[in-house]
């Protein structure tokens, strides 16, 4: 169970972010806020957009949301997965015609997000196996263990603040060898 | 002519218009209906969390992450770890020694009187002990200790052992008898028995790990040995030779001799497991002390804040801040 400010405390640590988002749009985020409540892990992304090569820009706030949290095989920490819900831009004009917002929502969804956010990891790690250490004194000899773990992120769900993620943690039981037939 | 239709037309039209419901008005009453449904569905949300004791055990803690790990996990590893770490275990009996001793009493014309006393030591040189674990029984409690009880089957070994008797003549005795003592290279064997160890788990929080500590006060077994029909007949031999005049074996009765050496050997032996049997371990979840945020590495420190066993759960918390400001971001897909 992660707690809203964890987070909020992780993104602000690294505003201001900002990066080429593709479809010619530019975008900057100053402050960062994460709500997670009423079954959205929210995270509100306020700063400007603009076209690559225009020096103005719209004030834009990028409304994401945690919707996903994956274990990462190698190192088996949390990493959430962040999808758009809206875009909201004041002075949109700034940023061309045609739907500009509609355009910058598409360019921010179809990988633009990734780009500006980047990976989000979250300081839980589960590991798939648990080691037991060998024992060789003088009185003693085991061998060490390892005893392999299934594990992975279930479901996620949100409220009171709190990102609730469920893993599903099981002993590996390799299936047996089919028995030699005559 | 023709504009008579015309005119027709966009007065039903502006008729429609005016008739017809308000889109924004419709809005406004879509929307608080869906304001309605959604604080109905938010008093049910909370009234049904404030009831489910998993949920208030949650907000009890006050880190920033809370683990809970059902007990039924903790029992299931508990268990596996118990019997797998224990499943193949060698334990050098080199050290192990069994003594004892005792004295011998004559009626004499003085009355009853020691004639003198003697003392057995048997060590297992060259003898192993081998040990399985079997399924153990675990059970969580509260507020931190796992307890388990560990089935543990020792199986049967031999190996070499030397027996040392010696024969200490006291009194009127000593004049007469001369001490003496034997020392014989002999086989011993450790007999197939079954034990219980009995210990616990104490679960600790670190902050960024759960960690497991055995806690096994009584390591002690009694491990009952035996001699082959061999080593047996070198010990008897070996009493026997001494019952002659000059020596003192006539007071000793080698087979009484014998036959408490045997009752001595089938009570058995207390050895003292080595503390180091049995191993620190850490839980699967642990919180790690770097995150990667925008491709930027963040260090964390993390600080245990609590562990508690709460009916059938383990809880823990930690919390966690961020130490160091990032470094700047490595290059992302797109250009800054």
């Amino acid at each position: 169970m992660i707690d809203q400010r964890l987070v909020q405390d992780l993104l602000t640590a690294v505003t201001p972010m900002q990066a080429d988002i593709g479809g010619g749009f530019h975008v900057s985020v100053n402050s960062v806020e994460a709500v997670f409540g009423d079954g959205v892990a929210l995270v509100q992304m306020t700063g400007t957009a603009s076209l690559s090569e225009a020096q103005v820009g719209a004030e834009v706030t990028v409304f994401g949301a945690i919707d996903a949290v994956q274990i990462e095989p190698g190192s088996g920490i949390l990493r959430c997965n962040v999808s758009i819900l809206a875009v909201e831009a004041k002075d949109a004009e700034a940023l061309g015609r045609n739907d500009p917002v509609g355009r910058l929502t598409e360019a921010l969804t179809e990988g633009g997000l990734d780009l500006l956010l980047g990976p989000l990891e979250i300081p839980v790690k589960l590991e798939n196996a648990l080691d037991i250490p060998a024992v060789d004194s003088r009185r003693l000899d085991i061998e060490a263990a390892t005893l392999p773990l299934t594990v992975a992120a279930r479901k996620i769900k949100v409220f009171g603040g709190k990102l609730w993620v469920f893993v599903d943690a099981a002993l590996f039981n390799p299936p047996a060898e089919p028995q030699a037939t005559p | 002519m023709r504009t008579l239709p015309c005119v027709v037309l966009c007065a039903i039209g502006v008729a429609a218009l005016s008739c017809g419901p308000d889109p924004a008005i419709e809005n406004q009453k879509r929307l608080a209906q869906l304001r309605s449904t959604y604080d109905g569905l938010h008093q049910r949300l909370e009234a049904a969390t404030a009831k489910d004791p998993l949920v208030a055990a949650a907000f009890a803690d006050k880190g920033s992450v809370v683990v809970a790990i059902r007990s039924s996990l903790i029992e299931e590893l508990a268990s596996n770890i118990a019997k797998r770490y224990l499943d193949d275990v060698t334990v050098n009996l080199r050290d192990v020694k069994a003594k004892s001793k005792g004295e011998v009493r004559r009626k004499t014309f003085l009355g009853r009187v020691k004639v003198g006393s003697w003392n057995v030591s048997v060590e297992l040189g060259g003898m192993i002990g081998d040990l399985r674990a079997g399924t153990p029984r675990v059970s969580l409690r509260a507020p931190n200790m796992i307890d388990l009880q560990i089935p543990v089957d020792v199986l049967e070994t031999t190996g070499e052992a030397t027996l040392d008797f010696g024969w200490d003549s006291s009194g009127l005795a000593n004049v007469v008898c001369k001490d003496f003592t034997l020392n014989r290279g002999i086989k011993g064997r450790v007999l197939p028995q079954k034990h219980t160890l009995k210990g616990a788990m104490r679960l600790e929080n670190t902050g960024t790990s759960l960690t497991a500590t055995p806690i096994f006060p009584d390591r002690k077994i009694n491990l009952r040995l035996d001699l082959t029909e061999a080593s047996w007949a070198v010990v008897e031999e070996a009493l026997r030779s001494q019952n002659t005049a000059g020596t003192c074996g006539a007071f000793l009765k080698p087979d009484k001799v014998l036959e408490f050496l045997k009752g001595l050997a089938a009570k058995g032996v207390g050895v003292k497991l080595p503390r180091s049997i049995f191993r620190t371990v850490s839980l699967p979840a642990r919180l790690s002390q770097e995150v990667t945020v925008n491709r930027r590495v963040l260090s964390l420190v993390v600080n245990g804040e609590s562990l508690r066993i709460d009916g059938a759960t383990l809880w823990s918390s930690a919390s966690v801040r961020i130490q160091t400001a990032p470094a700047p971001p490595a290059q992302a897909g797109g250009s800054f």
